[in-house]
């Protein structure tokens, strides 16, 4: 039996979908209370956590493999495979700020961000000054108010950044759901998580 | 807090200690403390993960986070090649969390040959079985394929060789496919790095894959080298346990030839890791070569609580006010090679003994009584 970690949310609705187009179905999964589902034919149990959480479970090999939002992969750093991606759940991670600013204007920039981590890679590789503020939610705010000059965030739409009146300045990538994996189950495992593994990507494994 | 008990440690580490014998291997004292300067210049372990303490002159020193690093700084400018293990604690940081990582492990200086790194990989193996652990499995890769592969690209640096292997090492062709959408990288390097995230598994279908792949000849030496060393495993009864994996990376240039990691059942991540590190031995102990590997004891140890066989001490035990009789069967059994603890009772009045024991102890209590 392959445990699969999946993060609650936009990702396991999406991911749901998806395994019952590949035949996957878990019979109990419109019970949202519930946190373990089972697939009848006893291969397969999900476990839905906090998509924070899943690459720990997965790391700590609690279960073998798991499913959750690239941003959650970059951000952690976590000590899990990083297989592929997932057409599911997708957005991109992007430098935004007020109308018809852009980064090359700046010798060091201030970026209010959630993702500290990634912002950091992004601006490293840009080559420019950077001074990061971390925060947890309505990022939108720091430009507006003057605390920062851009922000570095999730977008998915874009409408909550036109309805604060700002706009994408740099897409800097694609984020969709990662599959992941636990290192030593990725060898010990090999042969069913190949099975499940082939289901959901097309290519080679 | 340690998830084994104090018997199966004495146990293990016993049998540990018996095996890496017979394969001539001296047991070395590893310091506790190294200058964190040197540390920092060539350790492959992040600088947040370690503790540091400063000794009365101001100097700053690193608390052993890793054995190999400490026992290179000890054995500096050795000239004869030569074979030690160890079982230490080491002090860690993960995240904010400091934690003891009871490790144990072998390192085989100065033998440059294919021969040394298959008695490297087999002593590894041996080790495990010897714990009772069991559907191991051994992966191989090198560290030369991938460097090589990166020489192709002159435009690429440090820090992007750096990348690189980070990715790679975490089989994240995502990441590695945007970083080269990002960069000029020739096509042939980007499209070959990516497919080795990966190139693991069977021997045979991933080596001829391997060969491929080869742009230089850098690239088709590694691979000789590993058939070398894998053939020989073959020889020595463990070529069925040995798989490739060509994406094991030289992350933070620790490695400098075959790499490896071994698994086994039940375990949440590799047990042991190890491989070839002669440029880190040259520059850190003016050792020429060296091969060597770490073994995750608070891994391993849980899971040999259920399969390692404890030698529980054998209690003589004497009527009250015989205790010379005790001592004397006590004695003998000692003699014999087996722990034994002399005790009277009122009780008891003869031989007693813990529930765990050898069945050939059985057999010998047989006899002897």
């Amino acid at each position: 039996m392959i445990r699969i970690a999946l993060a609650k949310g936009r990702v396991s609705d999406s991911v749901l979908e998806i395994l019952k187009g590949k035949g996957i179905e878990f019979g109990d999964e419109k019970d949202d209370r519930k946190l373990i589902l089972h697939e009848p034919e006893g291969k397969y149990e999900l476990i839905l956590v906090k998509p924070q959480d899943t690459p720990t479970y997965v790391e700590q090999g609690v279960a073998e493999c798991g499913i959750v939002g690239r941003d959650i992969v970059m951000e952690q750093d976590s000590d899990v495979y990083q297989l592929f991606s997932l057409e599911a759940a997708k957005c991109k991670l992007c430098l935004a700020g007020k109308p018809g600013g852009r980064l090359e204007r700046y010798s060091n920039i201030k970026i209010a961000t959630k993702y500290t981590s990634s912002a950091e890679a992004f601006l490293e590789q840009k080559g420019v000054g950077f001074e990061l503020i971390k925060l947890n939610g309505s990022v939108e705010l720091a430009p507006i108010l003057g605390m920062s000059d851009a922000i570095i965030d999730i977008v998915e739409t874009g409408n909550t950044l036109r309805a604060n009146g700002l706009e994408i300045w740099e897409d800097i990538c694609e984020i969709q759901c990662v599959f992941i994996a636990n290192k030593a189950a990725l060898k010990t495992r090999h042969k069913e998580l190949s099975e499940l593994i082939s289901c959901l990507y097309e290519g080679k494994v | 807090m340690a998830n084994f008990s104090s018997s199966v440690y004495s146990a293990s580490v016993a049998a540990l200690r018996r095996l890496y014998y017979k394969y001539s291997c001296e047991e070395a004292q590893v310091p506790i403390f190294v200058d964190a300067a040197l540390y920092e210049r060539y350790n492959a372990l992040s600088g947040e993960r370690y503790l540091k303490a400063v000794d009365r002159s101001g100097n700053v020193l690193v608390v052993r986070p890793d054995a190999t690093f400490h026992v290179l700084s000890k054995t500096a400018g050795l000239t004869e090649p030569s074979r030690i293990f160890y079982t230490t604690e080491l002090i860690r940081y993960n995240g904010s969390v400091m934690q003891e990582v009871t490790q144990t492990g072998a390192e085989f200086f100065g033998d440059p040959s294919a021969l040394c790194d298959c008695e490297v990989v087999s002593l590894a193996i041996e080790s495990l079985l010897e714990m009772g652990l069991t559907e191991i499995r051994v992966d191989i890769g090198h560290s030369g394929y991938i460097n090589s592969l990166l020489s192709e690209d002159e435009s690429l640096d440090p820090r992007a060789h750096d990348v690189i292997n980070r990715h790679i090492a975490k089989k994240n062709s995502i990441g590695l496919a945007d970083f080269f959408s990002q960069t000029s990288v020739k096509a042939e390097v980007a499209s070959a790095a990516i497919e080795i995230c990966m190139l693991f598994g069977g021997y045979s279908e991933v080596l001829s894959r391997a060969k491929q792949l080869c742009l230089n000849e850098g690239m088709a030496a590694s691979l000789d080298n590993l058939n070398e060393i894998a053939s020989l495993l073959s020889k020595r009864g463990h070529g069925d346990g040995v798989f490739l994996d060509l994406g094991f990376s030289n992350w933070m240039d620790y490695y400098s030839g075959m790499i490896f990691k071994a698994y086994a059942h039940n375990a949440s991540r590799e047990v042991i890791s190890g491989g070839r590190y002669d440029s880190l031995a040259q520059k850190l102990g003016n050792i020429q070569h060296a091969s060597g590997f770490g073994h995750d004891l608070d891994i391993t140890l849980p899971i040999a609580e259920h399969t390692i066989r404890q030698e529980a001490a054998v209690k003589c035990c004497a009527p009250k006010g015989n205790f010379e009789q005790a001592a004397l069967w006590a004695d003998e059994l000692r003699k014999a090679g087996w722990p034994a603890e002399a005790l009277e009772s009122e009780s008891a009045a003869h031989l007693r003994y813990k529930e765990k024991y050898y069945q050939s102890t059985k057999e010998f209590l047989a006899d002897w009584s």
